[in-house]
């Protein structure tokens, strides 16, 4: 099946005459990038935490059901009900039938990729179901009727003076058309509309970062504290995650929040770390009656068959988007994927398949930077090499790539013919360049030219004056 | 000791001074110097486009070649970390071949790290200019290149080093990636060259000729007056040849 | 409902079996191997309240140590008159609501969660290492209390604060009891950088925390 995808260079070009969102990737590739360095800057043990943390979450990969099986069981003596969900469809089901069990209409939700990626504020909202994302960047997309576009940092692409539009035209009872709104205003509003919902909401849906195998509990890591609102306020919570998030003990998690919170927004920890098993307990003031754990797989377990079953420990940091040239010149949007950047050019083509994303693992130079400052070190490199593999066995990339790639196989594997062909070719572009000026009607030198110049330095291969020189001596 | 030049596709063709200067430094440090005729390229082109068959036939030929030598030498972090690195990956299932791949692996050396960490060479010349160097991903990032040539470049009398914002981060060269998605490699090869012009250095050194083609040419046509060479040629002087890029 | 259920033990075994599958056949199951310097040598030494009170400050936090419990009326006067409120504050912990009344403070333990503006309450523990407060859920500290008021003070008996989280963990496994609902570890006050990378404080949680350590 030749691919025809060619959205990713379509939004990638859009992006790059973007001026707003090229301003905004400023501060990714700066502010975040030295909020990280500054904060393992004073913590010299930072690179065997590092080891340490990926050698906890490959361990759990290697004994995945035990601990799964281990975390069910505890998380239901602690009173918590476990669904399994083998698919985003199935997933959905679930969720829409504990709404429809509790005749819910207003959910409040905490951020969580899991629920991005199943799609689930759109299945909620096709069942007449209110639904409010409580993290503000979140918020904001969901305001704008936009995918967010950073994993931690949602609408990273949105200037100020966008965000307060959006507000203006969302909160009329309140925002005040005539004032010129600072961040402080814009958080404040936010917090006023929000505490409205978070007082009358239904059901509270919040995502985990990590499930605790010891004792059935999950771990939540926010900084605003809309997640501990939505689950301590609603009478039903639901907690959307995936099987990969499980971990044998408290003290792992310990460790994986040592790298985390250092690794995202470069802080030593986050303002919230929240540990929850099971629902309310007897005479408590509040939390939730009923807890929902539902477990998603959507393709993670087929992932574990493959090579890029290391991609399973991922923590959604978020550093390898941040240190991604190509994410910085493109921003989230641009991949068309509910994960971007790196971590997304491995996770949306497994998820999803390998046809729909083809770009995303091409547009990648594997300069490394990622997989250099990934807290569980993932060899985020070698997986996409491979997904190109994968690509070039199953024929998916274009004809003209196949094409000259045969060709200059068909040289490079004849050492007379190629080093023959190298002096030819150096001779003609000297001839085109000198002479005719007219390197661009090449088809590989065109795209260079655009935007940069070129001249080879000699008439000569190296080959050629090495003969030579061997003939004088 | 006996050493095999793996000269690199684009050396051979785009610029053979960096060949000429690297046996120069090596014969001056009494190598014997080889460059075997049966050579081609490291076939990184087909590795990073997932053709790994004709990557492991590129390969084979290569182990084939050099393996006669006490030492593989190349002037490109890129080419010598697929070398080093990937040809035992990519022979990982066949016992025999990665036996070879891994003994290959062993004695090969990228120009700059060869000179410094096994030859240890004194550079004694003169050359009052103040340079900043490009960190190239590969060799950076997968074999560890980072204090050898600012060590050799500082042995220059007069010769000032100065440092980019970021050295380390990638010029949008990437192989094919540049001619792939040409608008995001210009994209980032602006930032990079930006980052070189706000050093106020005269010269950019590197040791990867793909992103000095990448970084001279784009800096060519931002009317960024800076020159750019291998680091090689600077150690073994300069006089006589143009900067990459350009022609008379 | 049947049906559900039917349909979750179908896909929990679906999953599970799969990964079993998976593990055995491509044998990848593995010892688990020893961490390698988790929190070594700190079980034995002494808490730095100095390096606590840093951290809390970092983390734009305020503190402040008092001699007895009986200071901690004064410390709150100041802080309550700094911040220039006079609305009532919510305590339900009775032993805390007892120390604290007859101070003239306005206190309440009846309290609309539409308006709160400050709350107080006692942390279980603290961790040296990051200046955070470990606040455990009971009827006697509801959750609510931490997140809701946009003023939160917090009591902490300087004995209870601990080099590292894995001490607060193995507080939690000898205490014996099962766990509360909620383990809160707070580290300063609410925030985001959602915002073109601002850092902007109240979020939705507290604008500001006061740490009294007695
Ligand atoms: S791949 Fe690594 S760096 Fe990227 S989000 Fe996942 S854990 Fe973070």
């Amino acid at each position: 099946m030749p691919n025809t995808n060619t959205e990713f260079k379509y939004k990638a070009r859009e992006a790059l005459k973007d001026e707003q969102l090229q301003q905004a990737l400023v501060g990714v590739k700066q502010g975040l990038v030295n909020n990280r360095l500054d904060a393992i800057k004073v913590v010299p043990e930072f690179e065997s935490f590092r080891n340490d943390a990926a050698a906890v979450k490959q361990h759990v990969l290697e004994n995945l059901d035990l601990y799964l099986e281990e975390f069910e069981e505890n998380a239901i003596s602690s009173g918590a009900i476990v669904h399994w969900a083998k698919t985003a469809e199935d997933a959905r089901q679930i969720i829409l039938d504990i709404c429809k069990q509790n005749n819910a209409k207003n959910i409040i939700k905490g951020k969580s990729m899991v629920s991005e990626e199943i799609r689930l504020n759109e299945a909620l909202k096709n069942n007449g179901l209110d639904v409010v994302e409580t993290d503000l960047g979140e918020y904001i997309v969901q305001l704008a009727d936009e995918p967010p576009s950073h994993i931690i940092m949602p609408c990273i692409h949105k200037t100020l003076s966008q965000i307060t539009q959006l507000f203006r035209k969302n909160h009329t009872d309140i925002h005040k058309a005539d004032k010129n709104y600072s961040v402080a205003d814009i958080v404040n509003e936010a917090r006023e509309v929000m505490r409205r919902k978070f007082l009358s909401a239904d059901i509270g849906i919040i995502g985990a970062n990590f499930l605790i195998a010891e004792t059935g509990s999950i771990v939540l890591v926010t900084n605003e504290g809309n997640g501990d609102l939505c689950s301590c306020l609603p009478k039903t919570q639901i907690i959307t995650t995936s099987i990969e998030k499980v971990l044998p003990t408290l003290d792992d998690a310990s460790l994986l929040l040592k790298v985390l919170a250092r690794s995202a927004t470069g802080q030593q920890i986050t303002s919230y770390n929240t540990l929850l098993t099971g629902p309310k307990q007897d005479n408590d003031k509040d939390g939730p009656e009923e807890m929902h754990i539902v477990l998603v797989d959507n393709g993670r377990s087929k992932m574990l068959k493959t090579e890029l079953r290391e991609m399973l420990r991922c923590i959604r940091c978020g550093a390898c988007l941040n240190h991604c040239p190509v994410y910085g010149s493109v921003g989230g949007h641009a991949y068309n994927s509910v994960y971007p950047g790196p971590m997304g050019s491995i996770l949306s083509p497994a998820i999803e398949g390998l046809e729909k994303y083809y770009d995303l693992p091409n547009a990648c130079t594997l300069n490394g930077r990622c997989e250099s400052v990934c807290p569980v070190k993932i060899p985020l490199t070698k997986i996409l090499r491979h997904l190109r593999n994968e690509q070039f066995k199953k024929r998916l990339n274009n004809k003209s790539t196949r094409f000259s790639l045969k060709l200059w196989s068909f040289f490079a594997t004849r050492p007379k013919l190629y080093h023959r062909f190298n002096s030819l070719f150096i001779n003609a572009l000297n001839i085109y360049i000198n002479i005719l000026n007219r390197c661009s009607a090449i088809p590989v030198f065109s795209s260079w030219l655009k935007s940069r110049d070129f001249a080879p330095s000699q008439q000569k291969t190296f080959q050629q004056i090495w003969q030579s020189r061997k003939e004088n001596d | 000791m006996k050493i095999g030049f793996f000269v690199t596709c684009l050396v051979d063709t785009l610029r053979p001074e960096i060949a000429i200067a690297s046996i120069k430094l090596l014969e001056d440090a009494n190598c014997d110097v080889h460059v075997p005729s049966q050579q081609t390229c490291c076939a990184q082109i087909a590795f990073n486009n997932g053709d790994l068959e004709t990557s492991k036939s590129i390969a084979r030929n290569v182990i084939n070649v050099f393996e006669p030598f006490d030492y593989l030498v190349a002037p490109s972090g890129s080419c010598l970390s697929m070398i080093k690195v990937h040809y035992p990956e990519l022979f990982k299932d066949e016992a025999k071949m990665l036996e070879r791949a891994n003994n290959l692996s062993e004695k090969s050396y990228e120009i700059l790290t060869f000179l410094n960490d096994i030859l240890d060479i004194k550079i004694k010349k003169r050359f009052p200019a103040t340079v900043t160097y490009h960190d190239s991903c590969s060799g950076l990032r997968e074999l560890g290149i980072k204090s050898q040539p600012r060590k050799l470049l500082s042995q220059i009398k007069d010769l000032k080093i100065t440092e980019m914002h970021e050295p380390e981060v990638c010029c949008g060269f990437g192989g094919t990636f540049c001619v792939k998605y040409p608008e995001i490699s210009t994209n980032i090869v602006t930032e990079k060259s930006n980052d070189i012009k706000n050093t106020g250095a005269d010269i950019l050194v590197g040791g990867d000729l793909g992103c000095l083609l990448n970084i001279s040419g784009r800096c060519s046509r931002m009317n960024i007056p800076i020159k750019c060479f291998h680091t090689v040629e600077l150690l073994a002087g300069i006089d006589d040849c143009l900067p990459i890029g350009k022609t008379k | 409902m049947t049906d559900l259920m039917y349909l979750n033990s179908k896909q929990r075994t679906d999953i599970l079996g799969d990964i079993k599958l998976t593990l055995d056949d491509l044998g990848l199951r593995k010892e688990r191997k020893k961490n390698n310097l988790i929190d070594k040598n700190t079980a034995s030494k002494d808490i730095n309240i100095e390096k606590f009170k840093k951290c809390i400050i970092d983390a734009s936090a305020t503190i402040s140590i008092v001699n007895s419990p009986d200071n901690i009326s004064l410390e709150v006067k100041t802080f309550l008159h700094d911040k220039n409120i006079s609305s009532p504050i919510a305590i339900i912990d009775p032993q805390l609501f007892d120390e604290i009344d007859g101070h003239g403070l306005n206190i309440t333990n009846e309290y609309d969660r539409n308006d709160i503006t400050v709350s107080m309450t006692k942390a279980w523990m603290a961790i040296e290492e990051t200046g955070s407060l470990i606040m455990k859920s009971c009827p006697r500290n509801p959750t609510s209390l931490n997140f809701l008021p946009d003023y939160h003070i917090v009591i902490l008996d300087r004995n209870s604060i601990v080099h590292n989280m894995n001490q607060v963990w193995k507080e939690l496994r000898e205490s014996k009891k099962s766990l509360p609902r909620t383990i809160n570890i707070i580290t300063g006050p609410s925030r985001t950088a959602d915002i073109e990378h601002t850092i902007q404080l109240g979020a939705h949680g507290p604008r500001s925390l006061h740490v009294i350590v007695i």
